[in-house]
């Protein structure tokens, strides 16, 4: 099935369900596996939308504590690598939020904090311009931009793990890449 | 109408955020501990972990809730504070339920969202069987490990009901849920040593506020709109 063949390394083979089962009964060496077969991905997007290094190692170890702890609760309905994604999802955004909330509470953190910003390139081209643009966009229209176009999640994917329509995910790509386009304009004509 | 970015915005945009390489055995060393309990380690290695273990104590996660240099006494009023506006919200809230959606805010319970109804009845249950050890566990003097690890659970469950749609569509019900997220995670992140004095701060709140029992009449007003 592609939706989970999207969600894991291939190049691990695994019986998912047997590792689960020795996790629930303790095994760390099953959950590091299960960790390794999944930990790259979900890191690569946490950082993709949260931005921050610091924030994206924090997120990701939420993810796996929480899915972990969480394990007995796994159906099997879905792929875990699904189940897992709606999590770090999940986990992202309530984290950026809650980020966001105590930076306008308290006094200024520390300076180097991306949540947001734009990324590393320092070159004023295309790329720098694309960042600038994506950063600004309206927080559900990024998060599916950044998973459909970047990232390669099917819509379906993305409805599941945001908790919203299907439709929803395709008009809001669809007013992403507008405003992408919209502000990307000037430059792409030179 | 063809709605695909170009090539080259295309190309550029796989630019955007591109992530640092994983740092997977960082990460698993802090899964492992939170999840399994501190690794076994092995001698020549003990340095390496304390060091870790002593620059994590130096540099806490900014995003965390009630850090330890807050203090004590400001954690239990803050928790005193959001125990009594977050639950009275809990039984203004929920009351009205009974006789039906008062204002059209209710869409939520009435409507779309039966599997998030009895997912937030069970959640709320088992907030107000935590909440209602809480006497018990602060006469004993050390938070149970039990009850700091269901905290953390329900803490998750919070979390998760936070991004539901059923939170999403009712903004007082996101209002308590996220009240309740503080009051879990100062729970959750209780500490074996010294816990006894903020334990007894929130459950004076809680007798103050008769938090526990208009917690569960929230309970029962929606399991019967259920039947």
């Amino acid at each position: 099935m592609p939706r989970a063949a999207t969600l894991r390394d291939e190049s691990v083979p695994l019986d998912e369900r047997a590792l689960i089962a020795r996790i629930l009964d303790g095994d760390r060496v099953a959950g590091r596996q299960l960790y390794e077969a999944h930990a790259t991905r979900v890191h690569r997007l946490v950082y993709r939308l949260c931005g921050d290094a610091e924030l994206a190692q924090d997120f990701t170890q939420d993810t796996f504590v929480r899915a972990f702890d969480q394990l007995s609760r796994f159906r099997g309905d879905a792929a875990f690598g699904t189940w897992l994604h709606r999590i770090a999802v999940t986990v992202t955004l309530n984290g950026m939020r809650k980020v966001k909330r105590l930076r306008e509470r308290e006094t200024p953190l520390d300076e180097d904090q991306g949540l947001g910003t734009v990324s590393h390139h320092a070159d004023p081209d295309l790329r720098s311009r694309i960042a600038a643009a994506v950063d600004a966009l309206p927080e559900g229209a990024r998060m599916t931009l950044i998973m459909h176009d970047i990232e390669g999640y099917t819509h379906a994917e993305i409805a599941d793990h945001l908790g919203i329509a299907e439709g929803t995910s395709k008009s809001r790509l669809f007013d992403a890449r507008g405003r992408l386009r919209q502000a990307l304009a000037a430059f792409v004509k030179e | 109408m063809d709605d695909e970015l170009d090539e080259r915005t295309r190309e550029a945009l796989r630019g955007y955020r591109v992530p640092p390489e994983a740092p997977l055995d960082e990460m698993w060393e802090a899964i492992e501990e939170r999840h399994f309990g501190a690794p076994v380690v092995a001698l020549a290695d003990h340095g390496k972990s304390r060091d870790r273990a002593v620059r994590a104590e130096r540099a806490p996660r900014r995003w965390r809730l009630g850090a330890p240099s807050w203090g004590v006494l400001v954690a239990g009023m803050a928790a005193a504070l959001i125990l009594g506006v977050g639950l009275g919200r809990v039984s203004r809230g929920i009351a009205p339920v009974v006789a039906g959606p008062p204002e059209g805010t209710y869409d939520y319970w009435t409507a779309n969202a039966e599997p998030y109804r009895d997912a937030t009845t069970e959640y709320l249950g088992e907030t107000v069987a935590l909440l209602a050890s809480l006497p018990a566990a602060a006469r004993d003097g050390q938070p149970d490990a039990r009850f700091v690890t269901q905290a953390g659970e329900l803490l998750s469950t919070t979390r998760l009901l936070l991004d539901s749609p059923a939170a999403a569509s009712d903004p007082r019900l996101k209002n308590l849920l996220e009240d309740l997220e503080l009051v879990l995670a100062q729970l959750s992140q209780l500490p074996a040593e010294h816990g006894k004095t903020e334990l007894n701060l929130i459950r004076e709140a809680l007798v103050q506020r008769d938090v526990v029992p208009r917690l569960r009449s929230a309970v029962v007003s929606i399991s019967s709109d259920d039947n």
